[in-house]
């Protein structure tokens, strides 16, 4: 090759290099400024409440993704629906609800579990009705939210100022919406877990599944160090009654009153819970069934002896108990000391109520 | 002579592509609603890039069961974020480097035009044959002479003066290494193989395509990628490299099972398969 060509060559490919260049830092500086705004808004939605991500997304979103509109909907799974969380749409209804089928685009995104995207909606198999004039561009996307391969919302993104997207963009919108399904699913489980934590909300007693994983790990304790363990079953007697009588109103009472009553007799390592409306679940760590007969013959008592005031007049209820107790292998798990307690106490209701039944394993049925 | 080490020739970063190239699917990437497979079918014409997207699939961060063998799986696996990470900082190779005037420049176009055609054939042979993998004979013939990119994107006049000797000796370019080197691009495409965890598949293919271990090719993904860098040669997009005495045909067509007659009722699909790349 002679030295002019090779020169040439040389002038050439350094033109081609400078291009390369030039695209390889503009790129480069467009993925700083995606991860700056994928930092930015992990930090941000990192909250603990829907409401809160919801509010943050509305303000932010827009400008994270570099898009005009955008619209998020959480997906119910026990009801099929999808519910507006989110938007910025300046004409959508706050409480809009959707079966998905209302919304081809979604309903498919969802059954897919994949994103779809259209480079120019009017023409989709998706368009039904007239175009909205708010959009400059054409462009519509729709991402399933999915955590562990379980759909949790849907975001929809449509129309930027440069008017088009590319792979780039859409790899960003797709990690962007791994964050925010990841901070959607934190808040709901948080918010699920907070409902169903601990106390009953009218009794301020423990509710069903406290006492459940509570009782269960006193039954392992048991086990694990061979002490007695009882539990009491206790219902209010003719209880349909004082709400027919004095109203519902009056029967909370009633059941906020036997709770006190409760509470103020059991000792520092006893539990007690609401199981259900007018059921309650007495565990006594270390007692035997005689042990539990006269914690529960006490509460029986005092409830006898309490007087309600409703409207100036007075009027008293009764329990009835049943006592299970671990004294077998058995009756070592939650759902059969609780079926004892249960079997037993109806016999305590079948013998004329307002009394205390110790039960048995055969008492199951 | 200054000693070289084969280790020198296995990149941190990834091996350098040629500039023109990046740039291409760079532009690809950056066009209006470019999708992934717009990707996919630009970077599987690069060997370069196609090593590096294979490393890093086959790297301990994705942690992936077992070995990826193929481009196109290693791509739908990574995705398109990570592709043009790769593709972002895969490095550029620089051909035109005063070489001092005692050798004209090697034709990289020709070495990367040798390998994707060889890659499409191989696929295709594959297709024909019906009982192996397309992706992995596609991914084997586009980086079977890994070595001889390394070698030409880091020892360029070490390979024009191995070409030239081999050309005046009338020996195939191994021997020649081996003589002045003291190893070979077979061994630098292993080396590099190795260092990037690709498969026992693919690391098999680039030992045995060019020395087959006493003269023999015992596996047939080795006998595709050789079969289709044959006829790649003869349809004249050799890169010009002497190779010297390959496996012959006839041991090819006996290792797959096939006849001169089935080739040539293929050959119309694969020089079709051929003339699309060239387009592309």
């Amino acid at each position: 090759m002679d030295k002019d060509r090779f020169e040439k060559l040389k002038k050439q490919e350094a033109s081609v290099v400078r291009s390369l260049l030039k695209k390889q830092n503009e790129m480069l500086g467009q993925s700083l400024l995606h991860l700056d705004h994928l930092i930015y808004l992990q930090k941000n939605i990192s909250l603990m409440s829907m409401a809160d991500i919801s509010k943050t997304l509305a303000d932010k979103l827009p400008y994270i993704l570099f898009i005009r509109y955008f619209s998020l909907f959480l997906f119910d799974k026990s009801k099929k629906v999808l519910r507006l969380a989110c938007h910025n749409h300046p004409d959508l209804k706050e409480e809009l609800v959707l079966r998905p089928r209302d919304s081809e685009i979604m309903n498919e995104a969802i059954a897919r579990g994949s994103y779809i995207l259209e480079p120019d909606f009017s023409k989709s198999r998706f368009f039904q009705r007239e175009k909205n004039p708010l959009f400059e561009h054409n462009f519509f996307i729709t991402i399933p939210l999915m955590i562990e391969n379980e759909i949790i919302g849907v975001l929809n993104l449509n129309d930027n100022e440069k008017g088009y997207f590319n792979v780039t963009d859409l790899d960003f919108f797709l990690n962007v919406s791994e964050f925010i399904s990841l901070s959607i699913s934190n808040a709901q489980s948080f918010e699920k877990a907070e409902r169903l934590s601990v106390t009953d909300g009218l009794t301020g007693l423990s509710n069903r599944q406290h006492l459940e994983a509570l009782l269960m790990s006193e039954i392992l304790r048991s086990r694990r160090y061979r002490t007695p363990l009882s539990l009491v079953m206790m219902d209010v007697d003719y209880f349909k009654s004082v709400n027919d009588t004095f109203g519902h109103q009056e029967g909370d009472e009633v059941l906020t009153g036997v709770a006190s009553i409760i509470k103020k007799l059991c000792r520092s390592q006893d539990v007690a819970a609401r199981y259900g409306g007018e059921e309650f679940l007495l565990i006594l760590p270390e007692t035997n069934g005689l042990g539990a007969r006269t914690i529960a013959e006490r509460v029986r008592e005092e409830v006898e002896n309490h007087r309600f005031n409703h409207e100036g007049k007075t009027h008293s209820v009764t329990i009835s108990c049943g006592i299970a107790e671990i004294n077998n292998e058995e009756n070592q798990s939650v759902a059969s000391l609780i079926g004892v307690a249960d079997a037993a106490l109806y016999r305590a209701k079948e013998s004329g109520r307002n009394q205390t039944i110790l039960g048995g394993v055969n008492e199951i049925h | 002579m200054k000693f070289i080490e084969v280790d020198e020739f296995v990149p941190e970063e990834g091996l350098p592509s040629l500039p023109g190239q990046i740039l291409n699917i760079l532009d690809e990437l950056s066009r209006a609603s470019a999708m992934d497979y717009t990707i996919l079918q630009k970077i599987q014409y690069d060997p370069a890039i196609a090593l590096s997207v294979l490393k890093a699939a086959n790297s301990p961060l994705y942690g992936y069961v077992s070995k990826i063998s193929s481009l196109q799986q290693a791509a739908g696996l990574l995705g398109p974020g990570a592709i043009k990470n790769i593709i972002l900082t895969t490095p550029i190779l620089e051909r035109y480097q005063d070489n001092g005037g005692c050798h004209a420049p090697l034709d990289h176009s020709k070495l990367w035009l040798h390998m994707t055609v060889t890659a499409t054939l191989a696929s295709g042979l594959g297709r024909c044959l019906g009982h192996i993998e397309t992706d992995v004979c596609f991914t084997a013939g586009l980086i079977h002479g890994v070595g001889k990119i390394a070698l030409s994107a880091y020892r360029p006049d070490s390979l024009l003066e191995g070409i030239d000797s081999a050309r005046c000796e009338g020996l195939p370019l191994v021997e020649i290494e081996r003589r002045t080197l003291g190893f070979t691009h077979i061994d630098i495409g292993v080396r590099i193989a190795k260092a990037f965890s690709l498969s026992d598949q693919l690391i098999h293919v680039l030992k045995n395509c060019y020395a087959p271990e006493n003269d023999k090719i015992s596996d047939l993904l080795t006998g595709v990628v050789c079969l289709a860098r044959d006829l790649a040669n003869s349809w004249g997009f050799a890169d010009d490299i002497p190779d010297g005495e390959l496996v012959g045909r006839n041991e090819l067509f006996s290792l797959l099972n096939i006849s001169q007659k089935n080739l040539e009722e293929w050959t119309p699909g694969l020089r079709e398969k051929v003339e699309l790349v060239l387009q592309a």
